[in-house]
């Protein structure tokens, strides 16, 4: 398989010459916990603090950006074709958060340059979990500590090493510039990599979510939804939090004519989200709001996009300012389904 | 590689303003595309919306109300609601707006190809019905379709959109046109009552027919027992739905009803298609 051992002390170093043209966006920590940045020297990369409060997707789809500016004196104005960057030593939870991303954001024979753009000129390095965090599921929804789905290269950490497993050609061939710093790797390294797998799969609880969705659809209107949209806020944190969330806004910023037209994450959990000119609004109640967002991830999103749109990091979880657990809510769903689903 | 940018709009130029009913918060805007290149680009079918922009105001999604066998001028309709709307009102012929589109899927006119149509309208949801008719009814389009019925009504008279369309249609004797409005006032010697009571009342056939519906949602409930009445099939009973919208282009996730986005799956549904999605609408 071509893979190789990196020493866990070499790892900046071995960041910087296997990207030496790129820009390098890594976890970083701060006073505030771990924020997604610029990597340009040693001391920066914080990579055993698990993997935020944010998540990466902020790198490939900003919270605001400029979509284009007006007046235009380039009235066919294209997207400048961004930077070569490797975004290093993020969790397998959120690379491949960021291939569903690109799925949703090239679907429907649309591509959004903004996302695309940046994605294509993106190489994922990521690292598996050994110590999963306490809301983490990753492996209930397809996913796994080590899952190298979405990763060119995946990182999995053996004690005082990293095993460097190529995922794509682009990883293979960022992993040959590691140079001396990448040997190969002997078949206990191997075999140490797969126990490790095993021990961190092991520490992550199993939660039951609805798959069959002929029977989630059943249950629209079930009570169900009131029940436990009552703590819900509808502050929207899950929505932010999460990697998969890609609901945005447009709106304008201008003064006299002049200004530019913006794009920002929006959520699906404030009312103004389906607010009609009317003034109707087809999901009035908060446990319709949630309900939606349920739904989109667990039933339109294997309807449309043939995947769950969720790939169980758990920050909805953690960040909830009213302690609404996702687990519990999919189990409580799971619970009603197989019960009162058609 | 450079990569289209589907939000990006096309610069058009307002050529005509015209405020369409007595509350005069309808205008109804003629647009040119400036770039002739974009005005060809433009290639739509009625059903279709654009994303109109008032640059620095914003963006709103309005159904094109002309057809394209009227020529390359668009025409839109907008009811005054929001900041955008606000704007685009104010507006004069020779402003600059922007036009990002064509988006949605257009009516299924194969489908309706070889039989009779009936569209119903309510209020000013009339505008992509407006561009059907006009689809229909063009001399190179007639001899498609079977019989055409057109049932139409808004509140008053004065809030009647496209008189002028209304008339010459009336004058036809291969399009039969149905108008009613909520209350009469003296000059109005027409139908008075609610669109599905007219709709009733008319009782186009359902034979080898389809039927396209737009209107408030009120009208578009009360309207669908009496298509079933008809006889009309769920397959055959088009509803042309609005939502909030952004994107227009399936990525920005808030006009959904359960896994289908009205921008990129509609705007039209079959009412087929509607039974098997959540009830959210």
């Amino acid at each position: 398989m071509n893979e190789r051992i990196v020493p866990r002390d070499a790892v900046t170093e071995f960041a910087l010459r296997i990207a030496p043209q790129r820009e390098i966006v890594g976890p970083t920590a701060d006073r505030t916990g771990i924020r997604y940045d610029r990597i340009e020297g040693p001391f920066q990369l914080c990579l055993d603090a698990g993997h935020g409060v944010a998540s990466p997707k902020g790198v490939l789809f900003p919270q605001t950006e400029v979509l284009f500016r007006f007046p235009s004196s380039e009235p066919n104005e294209t997207i400048a074709e961004p930077r070569e960057r490797v975004l290093f030593g993020i969790r397998p939870c959120d690379a491949r958060a960021l291939a569903l991303l690109d799925r949703i954001f090239q679907s429907d024979g649309v591509e959004d340059p903004y996302f695309s753009a940046r994605y294509a000129a993106t190489t994922i390095v990521s690292l598996s979990c050994t110590e999963p965090g306490p809301a983490c599921f990753c492996t209930s929804v397809g996913g796994g500590p080590a899952d190298p789905a979405g990763s060119d290269l995946l990182l999995i950490g053996i004690g005082e090493r990293l095993l460097a497993r190529p995922v794509t050609q682009t990883g293979r061939e960022l992993l040959e510039s590691g140079g001396d710093l990448a040997q190969p790797a002997a078949s206990e390294h191997v075999a140490a990599a797969v126990e490790a797998e095993t021990q961190a799969t092991a520490k992550i609880e199993p939660v039951e979510y609805p798959t069959d969705l002929a029977r989630l659809a059943g249950i629209f209107h079930n009570t169900v939804w009131d029940e436990i949209a009552a703590t819900c806020i509808g502050c929207g944190v899950c929505t932010y939090v999460c990697p998969t969330c890609h609901c945005f806004d447009i709106t304008d910023e201008a003064r006299r004519g002049r200004g530019r037209r913006v794009r920002s994450w929006d959520s699906c959990a404030f009312p103004s989200f389906t607010l009609h000119g009317s003034g109707r609004n087809p999901r009035e109640r908060q446990a319709a709001r949630l309900r939606q967002r349920i739904l989109h991830k667990f039933l339109y999103g294997p309807e449309r996009y043939g995947e769950a749109l969720c790939v169980g990091c758990g920050r909805c979880i953690t960040g909830c300012p009213t302690g609404i657990d996702l687990r519990s809510l999919l189990e409580a769903v799971t619970v009603i389904m197989n019960v009162e689903g058609a | 590689m450079p990569r289209p940018n589907p939000y990006l709009p096309r610069r058009a130029t307002i050529e005509k303003a015209v405020i369409e009913n007595d509350e005069r918060d309808l205008k109804s805007f003629t647009v040119a595309f400036i770039d002739p290149e974009e005005r060809a680009a433009f290639t739509y079918l009625p059903g279709q919306f654009a994303e109109v922009s008032v640059y620095g105001a914003g963006e709103c999604p309005l159904g094109v109300a002309s057809s394209p066998t009227e020529g390359d001028r668009l025409l839109f309709t907008v009811k005054r609601t929001g900041t955008v709307t606000d704007a685009l009102h104010r507006l004069r012929e020779g402003d600059v707006i922007g036009v990002r589109g064509p988006l949605g899927i257009p009516f299924p006119i194969e489908r309706m190809k070889g039989r009779s149509v009936v569209v119903v309208g309510g209020g000013f949801a009339f505008t992509t019905l407006r561009s059907l008719a006009a689809y229909m009814l063009s001399p190179g389009n007639r001899a498609d379709f079977t019989d055409l019925t057109v049932i139409y009504g808004a509140r008053s008279p004065g809030e009647l959109l496209y008189k002028e369309d209304l008339a010459a249609w009336g004058r036809r004797d291969d399009i039969r046109v149905e108008i009613t409005v909520d209350e009469g006032d003296e000059t109005w010697s027409g139908h008075e009552g609610f669109v599905p009571t007219l709709f009733e009342r008319v009782a186009p056939s359902s034979a080898n027919a389809m039927i396209v519906i737009c209107g408030p949602p009120l009208m578009m409930k009360f309207t669908l027992p009496v298509a079933a009445k008809l006889g009309f099939a769920p397959e055959d009973i088009l509803l042309s739905l609005e939502m909030r919208m952004k994107c227009g282009i399936g990525k920005c996730g808030r006009c959904n009803i359960g896994s289908r986005y009205v921008c990129v799956d509609g705007p039209a549904f079959t009412l087929a298609e509607l039974r098997r999605l959540p009830d959210e609408y």
